[in-house]
């Protein structure tokens, strides 16, 4: 078994460490051709599964930045918003109640 | 009281005012943490300072704030759970892409246990379930589940176990945790009573009761066996060359029987110990999995 195989295999944390093991276990069950379609695999795999869980950072941070910029809305916008809807339905309550005071006194 | 009298809404910059779009090159956690927070103190606060003067209106723009905050939240946690998918489907093509590669060289099927570590996908997912703000009908659920748990009826208490331990896996379930460690317990000991000892190990886990697992897990091996329906006949299938004393062990033989009879297939687990596969020997070891063809 060469000192790359072990290296590679040692260094391949992607994989599970039984998995590590496993692969180091063969020891003289294998030979230096598949030692090296072995190694390829693991290179391959391994680039894989970086590019996978720095996509999945990369988009998870994504989907959080924009939804830190839905709060900054929220708070720039929405809120403004909400508040000038029920300022203007207590305003109508107010004009409607005042009106009913009136029509009550020009009644007396 | 006029429109200049009310309490006028504080206009921020943004939650954390090191976050900004194009700025800021990682979102961390505390970031989400304290911007959540950040919303729910202001609703909080317009909402006291309004109900001072009316509460109707007060209620009325909690409950529109409250929604609007919602759907922001929703929105996240769809966006964040199908990432999630993405990957967790990209590592098990990349698994098995290198398991087929791996078999091809050696010349052998390798079995059918997971390869490739999915810790940083785990992690993940248990922060977003951390994150998620209670959910007051998913706890209602969940204390509904539990309290279902009662009885004798271990495949009832096992049902609302599954979905009381899905409601609980999503997040947005705040329970206490003598609650939860009551349904993990019932939970358990319908696994144990169903013989599905597979199901009590990670049962046992959940609960953090990792001796109970262990203790599990030196009794057993995971298996994946199928037969063809020409195979299945009145006959056991499955023999284990001694049948174990304890019945927990004993039931979760049958189980395997009885699933191999019906459909022909099983996957779970196997008490550890020597058995007659449709006239192939197969010897479970503590902790081991095995895939078979009878």
């Amino acid at each position: 078994m060469s000192d790359l195989f072990i290296k590679t295999i040692k260094e391949a944390v992607f994989l599970k460490p039984e998995w590590r093991e496993k692969l180091l276990s063969f020891n003289d069950k294998i030979t230096p051709e598949q030692e090296q379609k072995i190694i390829e695999l693991v290179n391959n795999a391994r680039e894989q599964y970086e590019t996978a869980i720095l996509n999945m950072n990369e988009e998870s941070n994504a989907a959080n930045k924009k939804y830190l910029k839905g709060m900054e809305d929220f708070f720039r916008h929405d809120v403004p918003a909400a508040m000038k809807k029920v300022e203007q339905k207590s305003q109508d309550k107010e004009e409607e109640e005042l009106e009913g005071i009136l029509t009550d006194l020009e009644k007396i | 009281m006029g429109v200049e009298d009310r309490p006028q809404p504080e206009v921020i910059d943004s939650p954390d005012s090191s976050i900004d779009d194009g700025q800021v090159e990682v979102v961390t956690e505390q970031n989400l943490d304290s911007a959540r927070e950040t919303m729910r103190d202001r609703i909080a606060n317009l909402y006291e300072d309004v109900s001072e003067s009316d509460h109707e209106i007060a209620d009325e723009l909690k409950s529109e704030l409250d929604s609007l905050a919602y759907n922001l939240v929703d929105v996240n946690e769809q966006e964040l759970e199908a990432i999630l998918e993405r990957t967790e489907s990209a590592l098990t093509t990349i698994e098995a892409t290198f398991q087929g590669g791996l078999e091809e060289v050696l010349g052998e099927e390798l079995g059918s246990e997971e390869i490739v570590d999915r810790k940083p996908l785990r992690s993940r997912r248990a922060e977003r379930v951390r994150q998620k703000p209670e959910d007051p009908v998913k706890t209602a659920q969940a204390l509904q589940h539990i309290e279902e748990m009662s009885g004798g009826n271990w495949k009832k208490i096992d049902e609302r176990y599954r979905e009381f331990a899905e409601l609980l896996d999503k997040g947005g379930v705040k329970l206490g945790d003598d609650k939860i460690a009551l349904a993990h317990e019932r939970g358990i000991q319908a696994a144990r009573n169903l013989g599905n000892l597979g199901d009590a190990k990670e049962r046992y886990e959940a609960a953090g009761q990792l001796d109970g697992a262990e203790k599990i897990g030196q009794t057993i091996g995971i298996v994946s066996l199928k037969v063809s329906p020409s195979e299945v006949s009145g006959e056991e299938i499955l023999k284990p060359s001694l049948m174990p004393f304890d019945p927990t062990l004993r039931n979760n033989i049958s189980v395997a029987q009885a699933a191999l009879q019906e459909r022909g297939s099983y996957q779970g687990s196997l008490p550890v110990g020597t058995y007659d596969f449709g006239g192939q020997t197969l010897q479970v070891e503590s902790g081991g999995e095995y895939k078979m063809r009878g």
